[in-house]
């Protein structure tokens, strides 16, 4: 079995998934990669990472839902939770506003558009 | 090809507007582009093609900005916005599988479905689409490449945009 510590990369960018991913294994992390927040339920389940990468807009069950499912399961609320928080200033046709990840359970959370290095600081940080 | 490729997703646009920008255009393709983005237009798809007489440039916007787009073309001679509508139908991961593509190509010009466009990116293929042909496009993608059990084609259900 790999000694490896396991990320859950989940965002309905598959680029953006891939970057992050692509980052995480330079720096010796195992990933496993989920595209939308029934998915990520699926692999946390399955898989049981070290920590959750996980964007907010999402399609079938968005990330706050996610968030807050995980922190409220006697199983999976100790797992790290790090939000990738809205894109914009103003999103249009939904009920997403320029919330923050401080009003959620999330252990953390970095805006979009991300950077890398930061991101990378706060998985560290989320890990010890 | 007897199997199918397997894929994670396929997701289709909302309705879109294509705009070609010839080589050699004044203004050149690529302040074309800047000034739609000056505007806080979304790019949601650019192709260029570099060569002589300079860059060629195909790239969609929303419908929803077309009247904004159009304001800003009549400073750019030369651009066209196609009226028909069109859609971009993005396969994801790609996994550099060169079969994934060939696959696709000729499962849509098997159902006569006529491409404007394709571009890749670090994890996906988009294919550029008449928008009234996009589930059409999407049911030949998936005779030929196989979503995990539980999935289907999807849409977006937001827009995200700068105000």
């Amino acid at each position: 079995m790999s000694d490896k510590q396991l990320i859950l990369v989940v965002d309905d960018d598959p680029d953006l998934v891939e970057a992050v991913s692509m980052k995480l294994e330079s720096l010796n992390y195992e990933v496993a990669k989920a595209y939308d927040g029934e998915e990520a339920w699926d692999s946390i389940k399955a898989q049981r990472p070290a920590l959750v990468i996980l964007d907010v807009m999402m399609p079938r069950k968005d990330g706050y839902t996610v968030c807050d499912e995980m922190k409220k399961s006697e199983d999976y609320k100790d797992i790290p939770v790090v939000l990738l928080t809205a894109v914009a200033d103003a999103v249009t046709s939904t009920n997403y506003t320029h919330l923050d990840g401080k009003n959620t359970l999330a252990d953390d959370y970095i805006p979009k558009p991300i950077e890398l290095d930061k991101l990378m600081e706060i998985v560290r940080d989320n890990l010890e | 090809m007897t199997g199918k490729v397997s894929i994670h997703g396929l997701k289709l646009s909302f309705e879109l507007v294509l705009l070609k920008l010839p080589a050699g255009g004044d203004p050149p393709a690529r302040e074309v582009l800047r000034r739609l983005s000056a505007a806080r237009i979304n790019l949601t798809c650019v192709v260029l093609d570099g060569g002589e007489p300079g860059v060629a440039g195909t790239c969609c916007i929303d419908a929803e900005d077309r009247p904004l787009v159009e304001r800003i073309l009549v400073q750019c001679p030369g651009v066209l916005a196609q009226s028909e509508a069109v859609g971009t139908l993005t396969v994801f991961p790609h996994r550099y599988q060169l079969d994934l593509l060939a696959a696709i190509l000729r499962s849509l010009v098997r159902e006569n479905i006529p491409l404007a466009g394709i571009a890749s990116s670090l994890s996906a293929l988009t294919f550029i689409l008449p928008y009234k042909q996009l589930d059409q496009a999407a049911a030949a993608v998936c005779r030929v490449a196989q979503l995990p059990a539980n999935h289907a084609p999807f849409r977006p259900q937001f827009r995200v945009k700068q105000v």
